[in-house]
């Protein structure tokens, strides 16, 4: 009975795509980060607006189960550059798989501070204390450390 | 200091925490401007 229920349940997670994998998985990035989604087979469509890149409503119709008009196909030639902070939403399609051609949401939100890519120190003054007047060599060393 | 991107940077909630202390008020440093810090010699 055990071993029937792991393979009963090996074979419902065989019936499931799985979600395509986000680079990096989120949280706060310097801008200019590229985003890398990886997937076993398929196609990975994702949004970069929070919304869900697979048409969806429970009680089926027409349109349910479509690519979201919003939804962008990846390809690895077009990277997607993070320039500010969002949400990414990705799902696996492949239309072979005729029972659920799409795979779960896979979600990553990212974080992008202009300050990080932007804000530069740009030069640093010290001015040291004034060496003691009466001690000549002290003055010597002081003016070789500056 | 010198905003080197193309859009305005918003400083507030910003601190130095090792070498120096400070918290930057609430301050937008718009694009290309620099700014100095100094320390006050008469505290």
């Amino acid at each position: 009975m055990r071993q029937w229920l792991l393979d009963r349940a090996a074979w419902i997670d065989a019936q499931f795509m799985r979600p395509p994998q986000i680079t990096p998985s989120g949280g706060p990035v310097p801008s200019g980060t590229t985003v890398t989604l990886t997937s076993g087979s398929g196609e990975v469509y994702y949004t970069l607006d929070g919304t869900d890149p697979r048409v969806w409503s429970p009680a089926g119709g027409r349109a349910s189960g479509d690519v979201s008009p919003s939804a962008i196909r990846y390809s690895p030639g077009l990277p997607i550059v993070l320039q500010q902070s969002l949400v990414l939403k990705a799902r696996t399609l492949d239309r072979r798989n005729t029972y659920n051609p799409w795979s779960g949401l896979a979600k990553a939100s990212y974080r992008v501070d202009a300050w990080q890519s932007s804000l530069r120190i740009t030069e640093l003054m010290y001015h040291p204390v004034d060496p003691d007047p009466c001690d000549a060599i002290a003055q010597e060393a002081y003016e070789y450390v500056r | 200091m010198k905003n080197i991107g193309t859009g305005p940077i918003h400083v507030g909630g910003l601190r130095f925490t090792e070498g120096i202390r400070f918290a930057f008020p609430d301050l937008e440093l718009a694009a290309g401007v620099y700014l100095i810090l100094a320390k006050d010699p008469t505290p």
